[in-house]
């Protein structure tokens, strides 16, 4: 009983016949800025520089959308394997992938950047195939690795899961 | 109308009919059980001097480590870092923090200002977490998740402009409750709701969406009661208060800022919601008081070997660069399986397996403190949540040292798995910090002017775990993975159903120890 009521009453709420009493104004957001007093505390260098930074104005892109194989790697992999692919050493590793002669063929990368290894989550619900031989070709030709590059689209599409997996969907704290 | 997801289900049954609703149909569809805990374990029999050694000194480890001394183990515990706590860990003045990649962030906020990179709250269902600060004397205050005050955002909604989650939800379920008392009042659910509820269902929607006579939800000051008033009610002269306008239904409902009314309502949200008083680490320290003396800091395992007649962990003195072993009967393990996984082990089976194909989900937290509490002397918000659809997500200010003169410190984003992780991952320190500045500003236009310093943890960068918690993509192995392997035994929040909440590696842990103990005596 509780169960269907409930359900009842989220079909009717999105059931949206136009009967809302009113249509008012949006009224403001209440965001008040009033005079604030300034602060006795001097501007600190991390502060003035960071200000300078701001100029860019670059806008933020929630997803990847860039096919190019570097600034991929530099805005995704780097953050793990690093900016020069030297990789990183705590507890445990990152593996380094440069002068790395798994690279030699791409199909190696290419498994691990759709399905993920180890502790490394899969990217391949989220890059498309394309962008997986970008990253591959990168990875071959840069960070002291000089291999003809192989990887292709199809190879891609050949090695991702039937079923792909949203890495995004489990609950948090 | 779209088809509903069990998830978008729970959304709107959350933002409509409220907490209480929300939990019996989550609790009908099998989540939201309480958690797994009847009060202090009790491991009865002697083990006659065995010598358990823990690995990790994180909630888990500590766990281990304090209630199997208690019980008559002999323990030793060994700790990658030069610290007890693991995940639990707060940031505050003078510390620093070596990501991997080299960068150094120094911690330069005000004496008695923190950040938590990893656990910030403590839900009142989380038992065993709680029991533990009752015990270990850790003080708790109330941590503030849901502010009516704070604000709700999206790019695209409402100009970009932020909204007061009060006006949200006010609003929202004013205008819901209109439309469906209206509904069941034209006849149009007859099938639905059958006379005898008719009348009192009506009238609750009155009550629950503030709705008039004719059950209306209109500028009066019956509303602004819920919502705010234009003009708030004062004293003597000119005291009188006014209405404040509504927000228009259609732009709310397609604003989609009702998304984020939800979360409050889960039952791991629900007020009242907890902080260790100073940082989360004092949960560690409190540990520490009862087992430091039995923890070796500095300690890199490299290796762990069991047969027949024990386990063998070799590890590294990362202070010196020796390397030693330590031997025992039995081992509990709670090394992150990132890290676990690169670890010469002969463990088995089903264990193994997951050991070695576990992934760590990224995260990403700031900490900015701003030369004032603008937030509290210009907005009026005292602690809290605002939400926004920007990669930052949310800004939670702090649920203590309200109305304080000085600096402040305030979560300034909070990301969770997802593209924006990996995007914050591959930054530098400084870049990161200028994204949060710049999404930030968005919501408080004060930030720039305010600013004063900021250090932010991208998980995976965190050196001794490589990720923020554990995930299962499916729990195939998981009975497998909990099982004890002979002498050694894993546990933490990775070995549980509360994945990254601190709960989850207390309970698991309580119930490694539980079983090996079971072991030990029974054989």
């Amino acid at each position: 009983m509780r169960q269907k009521f409930i359900t009842t009453l989220v079909l009717c709420a999105l059931s949206t016949q136009p009967v809302w009493a009113q249509t008012s104004d949006p009224s403001d957001t209440g965001q008040t800025t009033s005079s604030a007093e300034q602060s006795q505390t001097e501007a600190r260098p991390q502060e003035r520089d960071l200000t300078e930074m701001a100029d860019g104005g670059e806008e933020w892109v929630q997803e990847y959308t860039s096919s190019d194989g570097e600034e991929l790697y530099q805005s995704l992999c780097s953050g793990c394997h690093m900016t020069d692919g030297a990789g990183a050493v705590g507890a445990g590793a990152y593996p380094a992938l440069r002068d790395n002669p798994n690279l030699e063929y791409a199909g190696y990368a290419t498994y691990i950047i759709v399905n993920g290894q180890k502790a490394m989550p899969s990217l391949g619900h989220f890059l498309d195939d394309e962008q997986v031989v970008a990253i591959t070709d990168y990875l071959q030709t840069n960070l002291d690795n000089d291999y003809d590059p192989d990887g292709t689209v199809e190879a891609v599409a050949g090695i991702r899961p039937a079923e792909p997996v949203n890495q995004n969907t489990e609950e948090h704290e | 109308m779209t088809e509903f997801t069990r998830r978008n289900l729970l959304t709107m049954i959350g933002a409509t009919a409220g907490s209480t609703a929300m939990y019996h149909a989550m609790t009908s569809m099998g989540y939201a059980a309480p958690s797994d805990y009847s009060g202090p374990i009790k491991l009865d029999g002697d083990p006659q001097g065995a010598k358990v050694l823990v690995l990790g000194a994180g909630l888990a480890g500590l766990t281990a480590a304090y209630e199997m001394r208690a019980a008559g183990y002999e323990v030793e515990v060994l700790e990658f870092r030069e610290k007890v706590g693991g995940r639990c860990w707060t940031l505050r003045s003078g510390d620093s923090f070596t990501e991997l990649g080299g960068a150094t962030q120094n911690v330069d906020f005000a004496e008695g200002n923190y950040i938590n990179p990893g656990p910030w709250r403590l839900p009142h269902d989380h038992h065993a977490v709680l029991d533990y600060c009752k015990r270990l004397k850790v003080p708790l205050e109330p941590f503030i998740q849901l502010n009516y005050n704070s604000y709700l955002h999206k790019s695209d909604a409402f100009d970009g402009k932020p909204q007061r989650l009060r006006h949200i939800k006010s609003d929202y379920r004013g205008h819901v409750s209109e439309l469906l008392a209206k509904g069941i009042n034209q006849g149009d659910l007859d099938k639905l709701v059958s006379s005898d509820d008719r009348e009192v269902l009506i009238e609750s929607l009155r009550s629950f969406g503030a709705l008039n006579e004719q059950n209306e939800y209109v500028k009066s000051l019956e509303t602004s009661v819920y919502r705010g008033y234009g003009k708030q009610p004062g004293g003597g002269v000119g005291a009188e208060p006014e209405a404040s306008d509504l927000l228009d239904p259609q732009q709310i409902v397609q604003s989609r800022l009702w998304e984020y009314l939800a979360t409050h309502e889960t039952v791991d949200h629900q007020a009242p919601m907890f902080q260790p008083v100073g940082g989360m680490d004092g949960i560690a320290r409190g540990f520490e008081r009862e087992v430091g003396d039995l923890i070796t800091y500095n300690a890199k395992v490299v290796s762990l070997q069991q047969d027949e007649n024990g386990v063998t962990v070799t590890w590294e003195n990362t202070s010196d660069g020796g390397t030693q072993t330590s031997t025992a009967d039995y081992c509990v393990c709670t090394i992150p399986f990132s890290v676990l996984g690169q670890i010469d082990h002969n463990l088995s089976g089903g264990l193994a397996d997951t050991i070695s194909t576990m992934y760590y989900n990224g995260s990403t937290k700031w900490g900015l403190e701003f030369k004032r509490r603008f937030w509290e002397e210009d907005e009026n918000i005292y602690g809290g949540i605002s939400y926004t659809d920007q990669a930052i997500s949310q800004i939670s200010y702090p649920s203590t040292g309200y109305l304080s003169d000085g600096p402040g410190v305030l979560l300034g984003g909070y990301t969770w798995r997802g593209e924006n992780s990996y995007k914050f991952n591959a930054m530098q320190p400084d870049e990161r910090l200028e994204w949060a500045l710049r999404q930030g500003e968005k919501i408080h236009p004060q930030y720039r002017e305010e600013f004063k310093t900021g250090v932010s943890v991208a998980w995976h960068k965190v050196p001794w775990v490589l990720g923020c918690s554990g995930v299962w993509e499916n729990r195939e192995n998981y009975d497998e993975a909990v099982k004890i392997d002979n002498r050694v035994v894993c546990a933490g929040e990775h070995l549980s159903y509360l994945p990254a909440w601190q709960e989850g590696a207390i309970l698991s842990s309580l119930d490694a120890i539980s079983r090996l103990h079971d072991k030990v005596i029974n054989g």
